[in-house]
């Protein structure tokens, strides 16, 4: 067995609403390029992130190593035991309960699955009733379903769907099956305790420290920790954790408590966190705000010092100021207060970016990427994806540059490849020059890039692999293309001019991913540092009903202020990218 | 709210009333609902979600969140409960009936006229006065075996069928008094609790030893171990990342392997000391060897591990290191540096089940079973969860007993008692606080009302036997027979409540009344919780 080779498994941890939305997109993706034939060329090694399991029916299955943490309630139609290892038993029997007297069964408000769901479960059903031969693969194989489907039913991922209305919890358009468990939810009166139950958009109040305090509970760590731990215990070589949390409220200090374990439990090992703030957060009052920053802040604090490396997740060009402006992406349309259309940018690049550590052949192991990636113990990196990408020689079409390189100090290639580059971690401007970076090319196969040269392995890792993303359904429809358009009905005066609309039938896109280690996080740390310094704790309600006082919060304070430190501001001024967009 | 208030005085007024309002109502609400789940008789609830997962229970704690009842004094109450239940354990239906009543009984003396203060005044007086007769009805004694088993019992029947209850009243009696040492505070923890889906409810059993959730993940491995030794440690022996950091950035290929190579022969070494100490001290003898660890073992390390005929898990929980410690004897290493025979536990027969997936590992055998493991079977997850909750509160009822060094004669018969003396104690107070007593006396009647109207009796009816009974024979428990409606003595019927769970009810019953009845408060409260 070659060392290099070998699979070395990671565990994935989601904690939060959107996180899960984020890291639904991202296993849909990964089990969308599962290759079931031996003649497409693949790059990926699947089995770093899937383990092989059986049912008690004897049934082979293949689950993503994950652990799914949110709230009751956030589930909708999907079982938290998922139905691959216990199928749902249509009427559930009184005499299931071991009780002599009177027994009442309650339904509580039925679902009702979308059409994507609903399609998918019908795949399966045919799937399953056809006679199996010795590939006993559950995977709904959408191969295997097209072709030898006589009839003209249309497979899940050929049909075109707007789940953008549809979709309401990840849940919605999750399409591979989960281990039953794979997912822990909270229980919501411990989540949202004194403050009445959650009604719709209440999900996020809830600060940091109610989220630790939760964590700290007998039976949660217990049952967390348990998980995590059968998780572990499936890898033959577990090199490490994949932390998506969501840092705006509680969940940060429930993810606190997940890392404070790594370190106490599998110190040896690495966490890479992705700290995800989602952009359509929008409190109605002063005090949520607050609430809601001092949470992010909290965050990155305690987060950033827990973890080998954190790259923050944030389409807003902030991470705390919530009314900054996103993003925008040349190729791309979303709407930023849709989570299931922003998380699908920010599951494309985690897919993107995840490829550098389960290559096939020489897959860089996750302690030496975060050891490139925190040089001199800068703990925070920068993330940006160009999505999709056109490859070096094609003619680019973006008619924005977000930013990065403007003065045209590299070769043609490379410029080619810094347009389109959108940054993914607050609008931390990437560079084309950086301190250190890992960059991903997937499903482009021109041979060779001129963006590789000129670096050393100390400082940049690039890998490419064939596969490129399937974007199909679930995947959302944000795509771009020109077309051209006839303005004014008048013929004498005819105009046309290309406009932009969504494509939806972009069934695969090359992209790029990138996370680097680069001067401008520290302009993009420094204002949360400062906000954080100008809050005074003991004037808001909400913070000290969370039991946040003046102590605690200057504790928040000096771990930015450490975190900082690390980024020497006066070095590297010439590397500054203006960000003066409004 | 200040401009209202100096406006128009009137309308603060008004929202209090309408608040208290809300405040009964919702109490109310939530009674109603908890109402059929008391007693061993009551109605057990299927939740069966939108998403299709099944709860069943009838925990007034847990149906209180699964229902998600949408009320801001729910909540409140919601809240105190589960207080109410991380500490005790046990009471929460009987602590929100008797708040709904309360409330109900309060709003009478309302109507009349009376101040919510004055009642809430009352109310504390009872409380006090009432909880004096719980010291006096209580039996203080030394908890026998067959004391132990009338708690558990009594709890278990109020969660499970008979048949299943006196079952786990064994079990759970028989855990507890293996673990348990004189003079040491009693650590549930040492009783793991493990489930496996597979057979019946029935077939729930009390193991003298450990049941690990993981076994040998090496094909050559031994399944089984007689007079074994058991090695417990928490010590890498997997491939880790080599520490040096400039390793990684390997010049050439063969700078790599020489790194990786060293770091091999490293975990090797440590493996090797393992196989050392077993060669010398079970060669030529009958005895096995196990390797129990908290940290990984590679596929390298197993192999290692299995030429030698030793059986090796990995990833135990951290709490089982512990656990075997006790049980097996021995200590938990953390490394092998000083490997030697005293380190090592023992235990007669090690054994692996597989069952789907899941590997489980049974320790038995041990030199002195002072760590046990509940094992519960069932055919459902949702009955798992609900024999396993069984298990906790059955297990809770026993420690609270040993702890209390006391136990309350149930069936209502306390709260009768109280009842008695409070209405006693009424003509005492001055003023019009004694309304407050007199309805919070008529309110802990909802206990032994309910039990009777869940039995299929008339409450009235019952009610009046249990007076009758108390006032001819002062000084002996009177309690309610669920299958008569009459009256009994549960000392004899060996029916008991833990002494906790009535003095919690007492004063989370006390504190969330006060506050439902004193809206200033509640508004405040409610209005940012509302927000
Ligand atoms: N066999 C019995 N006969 C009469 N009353 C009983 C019996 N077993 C339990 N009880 C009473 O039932 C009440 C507890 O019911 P339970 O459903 O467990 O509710 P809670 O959540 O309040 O504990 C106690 O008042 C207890 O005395
Ligand atoms: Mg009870």
């Amino acid at each position: 067995m070659s060392t290099s080779n070998m699979t070395r498994e990671l565990v994935t941890i989601q904690v939060g609403h959107f996180a899960n939305f984020v890291g639904t997109h991202w296993w849909n993706l990964q089990e969308s390029s599962f290759v079931y034939d031996s003649t497409t060329p693949t790059d990926i090694n699947h089995d770093f992130l899937f383990r092989d399991g059986r049912t008690s029916l004897r049934q082979e299955t293949y689950t993503p190593r994950v652990l799914c943490i949110d709230v009751q309630g956030s589930l909708h139609t999907l079982p938290a035991l998922g139905t691959l290892y216990s199928p749902l038993h249509s009427q559930p029997s009184t005499s299931e309960a071991s009780w002599e007297g009177p027994i009442q069964i309650i339904h509580q408000l039925t679902q009702e699955k979308n059409q994507y769901l609903m399609d998918l479960e019908e795949e399966e059903k045919r799937y399953n009733s056809q006679p199996t031969d010795e590939d006993k693969d559950i995977c709904v194989d959408d191969l295997n379903i097209s072709t030898k489907g006589e009839d003209n039913t249309t497979s899940s991922t050929e049909k075109i769907y707007d789940l953008s209305k549809s979709v309401r919890v990840w849940s919605d358009f999750l399409r591979p099956h989960l281990h039953p468990n794979s997912i822990y939810l909270l229980n919501s009166l411990h989540v949202y305790g004194g403050r009445g139950l959650a009604g719709e958009g209440e999900g996020d109040l809830w600060g940091f420290p109610s989220g630790t305090k939760i964590f700290q509970r007998e039976d949660v760590e217990e049952e967390i920790t348990d998980r995590i731990r059968l998780l572990a215990e499936s890898c033959n070589s577990l090199q490490g954790f994949q932390l998506l949390s969501d840092v705006h409220n509680g969940m940060g200090g429930v993810s606190s408590g997940i890392l404070q374990h790594f370190a106490d439990d599998y110190g040896s090992k690495d966490t890479i966190t992705f700290a995800i703030t989602p952009p359509h957060l929008s409190p109605a009052t002063t005090q949520t705000r607050l609430l809601t920053q001092a949470a992010i802040l909290q965050s990155y604090a305690e987060l950033s010092q827990l973890s080998s490396v954190l790259v923050p997740l944030c389409l807003r060009k902030s991470i705390c100021d919530l009314t900054a402006p996103v993003v925008s992406f040349p190729n791309l349309l979303y709407q930023e207060d849709n989570a299931y259309l922003s998380s699908s940018i920010l599951g494309a690049f985690l897919e993107t970016a995840s490829t550098v550590y389960r290559t096939r052949t020489d897959p860089l192991p996750l302690a030496a990427l975060t050891h490139l990636l925190t040089p001199t113990g800068r703990k925070v990196a920068g993330a940006g994806i160009v999505l999709p990408y056109k490859g070096l020689n094609e003619d680019s079409e973006s008619e924005r540059v977000e930013c990065g390189d403007r003065k045209g100090m590299c070769g043609g290639g490379e410029r080619e490849m810094w347009r389109g580059l959108v940054p993914l971690s607050a609008g931390a401007c990437l560079t084309h020059n950086p301190i250190s970076e890992v960059q991903v090319v997937r499903g482009n196969s021109s041979t060779k890039s001129s963006w590789e040269e000129n670096k050393s392995p100390l400082e940049r890792c690039s890998v490419r692999a064939v596969d490129p993303l399937k974007t199909t359904p679930p995947f959302p429809a944000i795509f771009t293309k020109l077309i051209p358009t006839t303005f004014n009905l008048d013929p004498s005066r005819r105009k046309t001019k290309p406009v932009r609309v969504v494509d939806e039938r972009v069934r695969s896109v090359s992209s790029v991913g990138v996370i680097q280690q680069c001067p401008s996080l520290c302009q993009m740390l420094q204002p949360a540092l400062t906000v954080a310094q100008g809050l005074d704790v003991t004037k808001v309600t909400l913070l000290q009903e969370e039991g946040l006082d003046k102590d605690a919060w200057c504790g928040v304070v000096e771990g930015l202020q450490k975190l900082l430190l690390a980024y020497d501001t006066t070095s590297n001024q010439e590397m500054e990218c203006s960000d003066d967009d409004d | 709210m200040a401009a209202i208030k100096t406006l128009n005085p009137k309308a603060e007024v008004a929202r209090a009333a309408q608040a208290l309002s809300i405040n009964i109502s919702g109490a109310r609400g939530i009674q109603d609902v908890l109402r059929t789940n008391l007693g061993p008789k009551g109605t057990m609830k299927m939740l069966v979600s939108g998403a299709g997962d099944i709860k069943i229970t009838k925990d007034g704690n847990i149906l209180l969140h699964e229902m998600q009842i949408q009320h801001p004094t729910a909540s409140m109450i919601a809240k105190a409960c589960t207080a109410q239940d991380d500490v005790i354990g046990d009471g929460t239906t009987s602590t929100v009936l008797l708040i709904g009543e309360m409330l109900k009984q309060a709003e009478i003396q309302i109507q009349d006229g009376l101040h919510p203060r004055l009642i809430a005044e009352g109310f504390d007086l009872a409380k006090v006065k009432a909880q004096e007769v719980l010291d006096e009805v209580k039996i203080s004694e030394k908890m026998s075996r067959e004391r132990l088993c009338q708690v558990a019992r009594t709890a278990l029947r109020t969660k499970v069928h008979s048949e299943l209850a006196d079952k786990l009243t064994e079990v759970c009696v028989d855990a507890v008094l293996a673990i348990k040492e004189d003079e040491v505070p009693l650590d549930l923890h040492m009783v793991e609790i493990m489930d496996m889906q597979h057979k019946t409810e029935l077939d729930t059993q009390l193991v003298k030893g450990l049941v690990l959730d993981h076994g040998g993940r090496h094909p050559d491995m031994p399944k089984r171990a007689t007079n074994a030794y058991i090695l417990t440690c928490n010590v890498s022996m997997e491939y880790e990342k080599t520490e040096v950091n400039s390793g990684f950035f390997y010049k050439s290929a063969e700078d790599r392997d020489k790194l990786v190579a060293a770091e091999r022969e490293f975990i090797e070494n440590r493996v090797q000391k393992v196989i050392e100490l077993k060669k010398k001290i079970c060669d030529g003898t009958n005895k096995m060897f196990v390797v129990i660890n908290q940290k990984g073992i590679d596929p390298m390390s197993l192999d290692m591990l299995a030429k030698e005929g030793i059986m090796g898990l990995r990833r135990a929980k951290r709490r089982n290191m512990e656990r075997l410690a006790l049980a097996c004897g021995g200590m938990a290493m953390n490394s092998f540096d000083d490997l030697d025979e005293d380190c090592l536990g023992y235990a007669g027969s090690v054994y692996e089940h597989v069952l789907g997936e899941t590997k489980y590992t049974f320790v038995e055998e041990t030199k002195k079973p002072q760590s046990v493991t509940i094992l519960i079977k069932g055919p459902y997850k949702h009955t798992l969860t609900q024999t396993k909750d069984a298990i906790r509160d059955g297990l809770r009822a026993i420690k609270n007993a040993i702890d209390d060094a006391a136990l309350v004669p149930g069936a209502g018969a306390f709260e009768m008692a109280a009842y008695d003396t409070l209405m006693k104690f009424e003509s005492e107070v001055k003023g019009r606080a004694r309304y407050g007593v007199r309805a919070f006396a008529d309110a802990l009647l909802v206990i032994p009302k309910t039990l009777a109207s869940n039995s299929g009796y008339d409450a009235l009816d019952s009610l009046v036997k249990l007076r009758e009974e108390l006032k001819n024979n002062a000084g002996v428990p009177v309690g309610l027979d669920i299958s008569t409606g009459e009256a009994l003595n549960p000392v004899d019927a060996g029916i008991f409540d833990n002494y906790c769970v009535k003095r919690h009810m007492l004063d989370a019953c006390s504190v969330i009344a006060r506050n439902l009845l004193i809206v200033d408060e509640i508004m405040r409260a409610g209005l940012s919780q509302l927000k």
